[in-house]
């Protein structure tokens, strides 16, 4: 059996996809995998090669670098892409998995003519695969700004349907002095103010002098972190060095970056300092061993692929060092992040939901979670019928109704966009009619919500 | 050396492709001249226009109108281009700017396109989003 797994995210990303194609690799013991990557981490493919029996790049900044320059033929990067796909045609794939999930992965894996889809793929002028409830929730919850209770890992697990990897338990600490600080990761709104990093260190120096402390930088960063830190703290490595530099690691605080990633999946403790579009509950550390300190400001998370469009990076500047330190203490203590109960309950109910499982006896007595329970049926189902149309997008509204009345957080459990992608309805535009109003003051809101950040901030401080 | 390949379609030049050499040392004309491949394309490409010693970014900026010429990015020449690759795009704009696939990408529904040559277009155009 030959599957073709394309992964065209980040590095981080692939780095969290390790344990999936581990799954994989467990499902299919005999079958032979191939990998498609963007060519610009061509030289990072040791971190999943365990799993993979080859390789295949996506030139990706060739193509842009080719359209944006007028000495390149105006068709040289179809023609490039063209002979790219017929390549991988040839491969002649059992299976073709998309961990991707966007348009640009799923217009490449409908050309690819696998045998059988796992993932969106477009096909005859539709896309296409998204056919169970975690994909679906995968869709909504991590397209855009959608909220996930769970990881990414396991949700990609879920919709694909393999084991969910175990998360990583912490390696023996004992004798282990060695603490790691990475302050840049590779989007400014996610970055924590150096100066802060800075303080934090000399701080974190003066109380546990039996600790080493390093600040870590890639060579492109080096500049930069020169600026604020001397030389004798600082490590300027490369990406391949670090698995080595783990292995005798304490901790490692960060922001949200792919050695972050790298040390969780090693069994490093990790002290996440998530802000800007960092999301602890969908990419934080898949391990045990972790805390995070996220920002209580109300635009935080936001959306990934937008810049910050405050007056001012509040979510970064809210932050203390003293809240830091408190934190990186409890990480010392091996008291590691824990869900709270009405999370777990949570996460119950919408893992019965998405398994196609009843809801667990001992929650069908909470009034609350059963309300949850009720409107994420009526709305999945709702949005299932193949017959979707103006009947079912009025019952939409009124479940929007009852939802607000309950004073549910709407926006978790419903967001307007989903139902005007992932349908089948075929006027788009009626739907959007009918939907607006109902969703209307759900906008008002959310530019309330906005507008109002600034006076939360002043207020706060 | 660095050299400069400007791709282009025979039917604009009657050649396979333009080449541009540029150099960063300071290389006599006589030594350039020297070199193989510009003595291997003098001696099968009768057709070369002219040797540009010049940076690379004036290479460009001088001859930018040329340059789109030969890369099919201007209407007269985007055809030849087409034609090569098989793909049935027509009413392209005539127009004075820079063509790119931008304006191939809003022609794809009103053409003769097969599926999977639009797919391909569909990939490239999610990049330039």
């Amino acid at each position: 059996m030959k599957i073709l797994v394309v992964s065209l995210l980040r590095l981080g990303d692939l780095i969290m996809q390790q344990p999936l194609l581990q799954m994989l690799r467990l499902k299919y013991p005999e079958a032979e995998i191939h990998l498609l990557i963007n060519r610009q981490f061509a030289s990072s493919k040791y971190l999943v090669d365990n799993y993979v029996d080859q390789f295949h790049f996506f030139d990706r900044e060739l193509y842009q670098r080719a359209m944006g320059n007028i000495e390149y033929n105006i068709l040289y990067p179809y023609q490039h892409l063209n002979d790219s796909v017929q390549k991988l045609k040839k491969e002649k794939f059992d299976l073709a998995i998309n961990f991707t999930h966007n348009r640009l992965s799923a217009y490449l894996c409908g050309l690819i003519d696998a045998k059988e889809f796992k993932g969106a793929y477009y096909k005859q002028g539709k896309f296409v695969g998204i056919n169970n409830r975690w994909m679906h929730y995968f869709d909504s919850r991590f397209s855009k700004n959608g909220r996930s209770i769970f990881h990414y890992v396991e949700v990609l697990a879920s919709s694909f349907e393999f084991p969910i990897p175990p998360r990583v338990y912490p390696l023996s600490l004992e004798n282990k002095k060695n603490i790691y600080i990475q302050p840049l990761t590779s989007d400014r709104k996610k970055n924590w103010n150096i100066a802060s990093y800075q303080s934090l260190l000399q701080q974190l120096k003066k109380k546990y002098s039996a600790f080493n402390f390093k600040i870590l930088c890639a060579p492109f960063e080096q500049n930069l972190i020169e600026k604020y830190f001397s030389k004798d703290d600082i490590l300027v490595l490369q990406l391949v060095e670090l698995p080595e530099l783990l292995k005798n690691a304490r901790a490692l605080i960060t922001g949200d970056t792919s050695i972050m990633h790298l040390a969780a999946q090693n069994g490093v403790p990790v002290l996440e300092i998530a802000i800007g579009s960092a999301d602890v509950c969908k990419t934080g550390p898949y391990s045990y061993a972790f805390r995070a300190i996220e920002s209580q400001i109300s635009c935080y998370p936001c959306q990934h692929s937008e810049s910050c469009f405050q007056v001012s990076h509040f979510c970064a500047h809210e932050l203390t060092v003293s809240e830091i330190l408190n934190e990186f203490q409890l990480l010392l203590d091996e008291n590691y992040h824990q869900d709270s109960v009405e999370l777990k309950n949570e996460k119950e109910i919408w893992q019965a939901y998405l398994n196609y499982k009843p809801c667990p006896q001992n929650l069908l007595n909470q009034e609350h979670t059963l309300q949850i329970y009720k409107y994420t049926q009526v709305l999945g189902d709702l949005l299932r019928q193949d017959n979707f149309g103006p009947e079912q997008a009025q019952q939409i509204v009124q479940l929007i109704r009852i939802i607000k009345s309950d004073k549910q957080d709407i926006s978790f459990i419903f967001n307007p966009l989903e139902i005007i992608q992932h349908t089948n309805y075929p006027n788009l535009e009626s739907l959007a009619i009918h939907l607006k109003k109902a969703t209307l003051e759900i906008t008002d809101q959310v530019v309330y919500r906005q507008n109002n950040i600034e006076v939360e901030y002043a207020e706060r401080n | 050396m660095n050299i400069l390949v400007v791709e282009s379609e025979k039917e604009t030049v009657g050649e396979d492709r333009i080449d541009q050499f540029f150099t960063q040392n300071n290389l006599y004309q006589q030594d350039i001249d020297q070199v193989k491949i510009i003595t291997e394309v003098e001696a099968h490409s009768p057709e070369v226009l002219e040797w540009v010693y010049i940076h690379r970014p004036l290479v460009i900026s001088e001859n930018k109108e040329l340059i789109a010429f030969l890369t099919g990015r201007q209407s007269e020449s985007i055809p030849y281009f087409l034609g090569a690759l098989d793909l049935h795009i027509a009413q392209i704009p005539k127009t004075n700017e820079v063509l790119s696939i931008k304006h191939l990408m809003q022609q794809l529904k009103s053409n003769q396109l097969q599926e999977e040559q639009k797919q391909i277009f569909q990939i490239l155009g999610e990049l330039i989003k």
